[in-house]
């Protein structure tokens, strides 16, 4: 027995001193493999500065054109005509994107809260890989850096409709060339794929394929704007005409800006070049094995994607257009909301924004001597084409009555959960789309917290107590019916709970008697498309040019799963959605859009509440910040690092 | 002994299949499906627009669930019986004018129509050749000409052979051909009977589809359902695709392993390091004011939760103020390619050291305590006493004879963490932003990707079983009194 210990403590022994055996070879190798990577690294700079023609012309980026946006190619005679047309709908953009003492080179950090899905920028839309898609492969044509109801040039430059809106065609640049695919080149079983490709139209013509084929699921959403679609095709390889039946406005506000080339010499064929045949294309687009990766033209192209790491950019050298001040563009992924805050401290992330809860620890209680307030960092803000609201379902005979509509209204205390709960971070809006848009009726004030007022509409409406048991009630179809209900809450988010609490409270004192319900997502959702719920809190993102259509139609109310989910029925409203359906010219729909506001207003089919702003924080070295007032909110175009 | 272990690994198969049974139950029932994450905008939080299923929208919406067959009964399949009057009462709700049915009761009906798929042509024939109203017969066409579509086969992964190509024109032809068979009560009824025929020739010609054998209708009630379908791929240890990405489970889960393991290996090791030490030590002095003082904070420890210690330390020692002594996230620093074996090491201990000690910090209380009391249990034994009585100095005592046999509980806990090996940790995971098995879990279900949320549960089900039988195992091992025989 004393030997079988003894030996047990000798192989312990042994073990150890191979342990250290092992470390100290693997340290002595260090100094190698250090010499070896060092001289891997020249070799590869080497490479690189060869393939971008460093040794011949770094000064190509010099020539400015007239936009072309700076360290693009000069642009060409006939974008420069085109662009004088009259009839182009497209106009060149007033304001240069980036600063003509812009200088080039560095690495933006910026962060994704989750991994994208894929990268077919016609299957997927959620945030991460619509705001990839941006830089990779931007639309045909953008808007304006400052007026985003007009349009400007990108890989289209002319967009003209002869009948006014019912046909469009558009002109393509023809220097625009597709990225090199993310493929494997050393097996060789993929030089079927090698050579120059230009963006063409028949580029467009294969996107509009795929987006018609039902079997490519992911496009469905898109779809449906593309509904009243006559025809499509290439007139050439340059000319590309859209025929509509019917001119609807959304088709110019959301169709033809989503048009963007996807290129079939790729997406049509299997890993061998072999073509798919037509009957299986659509599922295999759907499920296409270049999909892990994006195929693109733009400004950027994506190099690297880890999963839950990081998404790396590289500029694209050949891209005409310019405006690309960034060497790299890094997007980290990080889950967790607490990360950018720390991140934009050690100087991990260039730019991020902060949630109310982080504004209030770092900025109205945080140290003096914090990055954020001594100079370390840039405070700025942008706007979300938001609104968050309370939806009350109509279809419950509790709320049919406008009445008790406006009486919850006034019991809403918005400015103080905006100020105590939200951190002041929104304005509060009255009406169904953003309240800086253009079509916002900004003299119509927010209901006023007025519980006096609200107890008022609610004896009016008929509710009182008539049992005394703290609660109103009226009879409804012959029943005594007590005022009670429940506000759905998405149950993730703490600050929508105490919303709900406070709401909850400030009820009690009228007489009315709700209970808040936490909701997961999917199981809100469920409630709302079921219209079983009586009261929602949720919020809609709102296009720049307003389209009241999908919310507010009666003919929606009854669909299932429609986006008019309180059962909103107004006859006025119709025809008002019908008139700015058709009407194209930017102050009638203005008008048309106010009256409906004031519909909107007077009928509180939901209790309106704010529009969101963010507080940005960007490191004090970069340059020329802007935000759009619409997705992609950080659109980095314009943005340059200045040396101090 | 042989036979004992044989036992018990017959037995893990029916508790196997229970366990993925319950799980996919749970699973499938739980509102949300992943056809309307797919097709909902993938705004998930707190806003975005909602889906409205639009007919073409409506069409993709049912290949989606066709493609991952989550348009089939959750267990067992009845739909063979589906009869005139049920079809027609579905085409009466599927006709009501909106506004006079309740939302709910019209989105089942859409969706069962649609998920009856071939089942409902036989209903369909009979409502289009014998039912007295004219606008019904017209929609049942109308249904008929979306329900009679058969679906082209695609086989991600390989190429289709030639057979399966002609089979798919096949099917594409004679879709492209009953798509146009339709008309709408205003047409004449010249055309009605056109159409009619035509669907009334094509069903005789395929009138061998729906007439069911007994067998047949045994095969559809427990074999055409999502769960035999998974369970089906499962025994060719196919876990499937992602409804999120389409990519396969497993080489993703791989991935992610080499994170979660190296989390939880280092921790494991760690803990066991210092706590069985620990534990002896305060066995020995045991009552002591150190000895209460150790337990004290240990189990103050033990009460911190996780999230807070993670959130805690990186805010004071990785953001700047007051230190900056570790990274804020990651398993390793972004760019390592210009790394050598030993900075690369060094670079990722740097990374993970803040993680494992969240990991670990927790479990020291729990081991230790084991480590204590097991060593407790056999210090008063006799055969103690004899080494003592011998002369052998205490610290002999101590390691090799009562160390050795109290520690044996301490060693059969290693197997069953063999499922925590794999599981990874939610929280620190998501805190330290590693992308491993912890955090790919959790968006998996809010994501309702129900392929990888099963792979994920179902493996750790089998470690958890076969961990189990190990420790059983090792406790006759190392202990001789104890014996299965």
């Amino acid at each position: 027995m004393q030997r079988s210990f003894l030996t047990s403590l000798a192989a312990i022994g042994i073990l150890l001193v191979l342990l250290v055996v092992t470390i100290v070879s693997v340290w002595q190798g260090d100094r190698v493999e250090r010499a070896q990577l060092d001289l891997e690294e020249r070799v590869d700079e080497l490479e690189k500065s060869l393939h971008s023609g460093a040794f011949t012309s770094s000064s190509g980026s010099n020539a400015t054109g007239p936009t072309g946006g700076i360290f693009g190619a000069p642009e060409p005679g006939y974008v420069t005509n085109a662009l004088q047309d009259p009839t182009n709908i497209l106009k060149r953009d007033r304001i240069d994107w980036l600063p003509a003492e812009a200088e080039q080179g560095g690495t933006l950090y910026l962060h994704q809260g989750s991994d994208p899905k894929g990268f077919n920028f016609l299957t997927e839309n959620s945030n991460p890989v619509t705001e990839v898609q941006w830089y990779v492969a931007p639309p045909l044509i953008l808007r304006h850096k400052k007026e985003p109801t007009t349009w400007g040039p990108s890989v289209a430059y002319s967009m003209v409709s002869p009948d006014d809106g019912l046909t469009y065609t558009f002109k393509l640049r023809e220097d625009v060339t597709w990225q090199e695919p993310h493929v494997d080149w050393s097996t060789g079983r993929f030089d079927w794929l090698k050579g120059e490709h230009k963006v063409t139209a028949h580029d467009i013509e294969f996107m509009l394929d795929m987006l018609m084929n039902p079997q490519v699921t992911g496009a469905a959403p898109l779809r449906s704007y593309f509904e009243e679609m006559e025809s499509y095709r290439a007139v050439d390889d340059f000319t590309f005409e859209i025929k509509f039946k019917r001119k609807v406005y959304s088709q110019r506000s959301v169709a033809l800006p989503s048009l963007a080339p996807v290129p079939e010499f790729l997406y049509a064929f299997d890993e061998d070049g072999e073509r798919y045949d037509d009957e299986i294309l659509g599922q295999k687009f759907q499920d296409h094995w270049h999909n892990p990766m994006p195929m693109g033209y733009g400004p950027y192209r994506l190099s690297k994607f880890e999963p839950g790491i990081a998404i790396t950019l590289e500029r694209n050298p050949d891209w005409p257009l310019g405006d690309n001040a960034f060497d790299k563009v890094v997007y980290l992924i990080l889950k967790d909301q607490n990360q950018p805050p720390r991140k934009l401290r050690t100087g991990e992330l260039s730019m991020a924004y902060l949630q109310p809860g982080q504004y209030r620890t770092e900025i109205l209680e945080g140290e003096d001597d914090s990055p954020f307030k001594d100079g370390t960092l840039t405070a700025g803000e942008y706007w979300e084409q938001t609104y968050f609201y309370i939806g009350w379902n109509m279809r419950k005979p509790m709320f049919q009555d406008k009445k008790v509509r406006q009486a919850m209204s006034h019991a809403f205390n918005a400015d103080l959960l905006l100020d105590d709960v939200f951190m002041g971070l929104g304005e509060r809006s009255t009406g169904p789309m953003a309240s800086f848009s253009d079509y916002y009726d900004k003299s119509l004030p927010g209901y006023t917290y007025d519980l006096d007022k609200a107890r008022a509409l609610l004896t009016d409406a008929g509710w009182a107590d008539t049992n005394d048991d703290g609660i109103v009630d009226k009879e409804i179809d012959g029943q005594r019916t007590e005022f009670e209900f429940s506000l759905v809450v998405y149950g993730n988010s703490d600050e929508y709970t105490t919303v709900g609490n406070v709401f909850k409270e400030d009820l009690a004192r009228i007489g009315v008697k709700m209970t808040v319900k936490p909701l997961e997502f999917s199981s809100l959702l469920k409630e709302v498309y079921d219209r079983e719920f009586d009261a929602v809190t949720l919020a809609w993102v709102s296009p720049p040019d307003v389209d009241f259509n999908q919310i507010w139609n009666s003919a929606q109310a009854d669909l299932p799963r429609s986006s008019n989910h309180v059962g909103f029925r107004n006859a006025e409203a119709d025809s008002i959605i019908e008139e700015m359906n058709t009407t194209f010219d930017f102050g009638k729909r203005k008008q048309l859009a106010k009256r409906f506001h004031r519909l909107v207003y007077e009928e509180q089919p939901y209790t309106f509440f704010f529009t969101r702003k963010r507080p940005a924080y960007w490191q004090k070295d970069l340059g020329n910040v802007w935000f759009q007032t619409h997705r992609p909110y950080r659109s980095h175009w314009g943005w340059h690092w200045t040396t101090p | 002994m042989l036979l004992y272990i044989i036992k018990r690994v017959l037995l893990m198969i029916p508790t196997f299949f229970a366990v993925s049974l319950i799980v996919f139950v749970v699973l499938n029932f739980a509102p949300g499906n992943p056809a309307e994450v797919a097709l909902s905008s993938g705004d998930g939080g707190g806003g975005g627009q909602s889906t409205q299923l639009s007919s073409q929208t409506r069409e993709s919406y049912r290949i989606f669930k066709e493609q991952f067959n989550l348009d089939k009964p959750i267990l067992l399949n009845t739909r063979f019986t589906l009869d005139q009057k049920r079809i027609r009462a579905t085409l009466v709700d599927l006709m009501t004018p909106l506004g006079e049915i309740k939302p709910a009761r019209r989105g089942r009906a859409e969706d069962n129509i649609e998920d009856w798929g071939q089942y409902a042509v036989p209903g369909l024939m009979d409502v289009l050749r014998n039912d007295a109203d004219r606008s019904l017969r017209a929609f049942a066409a109308q249904r008929l000409a979306v329900n009679a579509q058969r679906v082209v086969k695609t086989i991600s992964g390989r190429r289709l052979t030639d057979d399966e190509r002609i089979h798919n024109k096949e099917i594409a032809r004679e879709n492209g051909r009953v798509v146009a068979w339709t008309f709408t009560p205003a047409d004449s009824p010249e055309r009605e009977g056109e159409v009619v025929a035509a669907w009334s020739s094509w069903f005789e010609e395929n009138q061998d589809r729906w007439d069911y054998t007994t067998g047949d209708k045994f095969g559809i009630f427990f074999g055409d359902t999502r769960f035999a379908k998974y369970w089906g791929n499962l025994v060719r240890l196919d876990f499937g695709i992602s409804h999120v990405d389409k990519r396969p489970v497993i080489p993703k889960i791989i991935h992610k392993l080499r994170y979660s393991i190296t989390l939880s290996l280092s921790a494991i090791v760690l803990v066991y390091f210092i706590s069985v030490p620990l534990g002896i030590w305060s066995a020995v002095r045991r009552n002591t004011f150190m000895d209460r003082v150790v337990t004290v904070v240990l189990f103050m420890l033990y009460s911190l939760p996780s999230f807070f210690v993670g959130v805690f330390l990186l805010n004071l020692l990785s953001r700047g103020t007051p230190f900056q002594a570790f990274p804020t996230s990651g398993f390793q620093s972004l760019d390592v390619s210009g790394m050598t074996t030993i900075e690369y090491l060094k670079d990722v201990v740097w990374h993970v050291a803040l993680p494992i000690l969240c990991l670990s910090y927790a479990s020291l209380a729990v081991l230790s305590r084991y480590a204590r009391t097991g060593l407790l249990d056999v210090i008063r034994a006799d055969y103690i006493r004899t080494a003592r009585a011998k002369g052998l100095p205490e610290f002999i005592v101590i390691v090799k004879h009562a160390a050795r046999n109290g520690m044996i509980p301490i060693l059969t806990l290693l197997a069953t963490l063999l499922p925590a090996l794999f599981g990874g940790s939610v929280v620190v995971e998501v805190v330290f932003g590693i992308p491993g098995m912890g955090s790919y879990m959790f968006e998996s279900i809010t994501l309702r990707d129900y392929n990888a949320v099963m792979a994920v549960l179902l493996i750790s089900c089998a470690l958890t079983l076969v961990g189990m039988l190990i420790s059983d195992i090792s406790y006759a091992l190392v202990d001789p009194r104890i014996t299965f025989d």
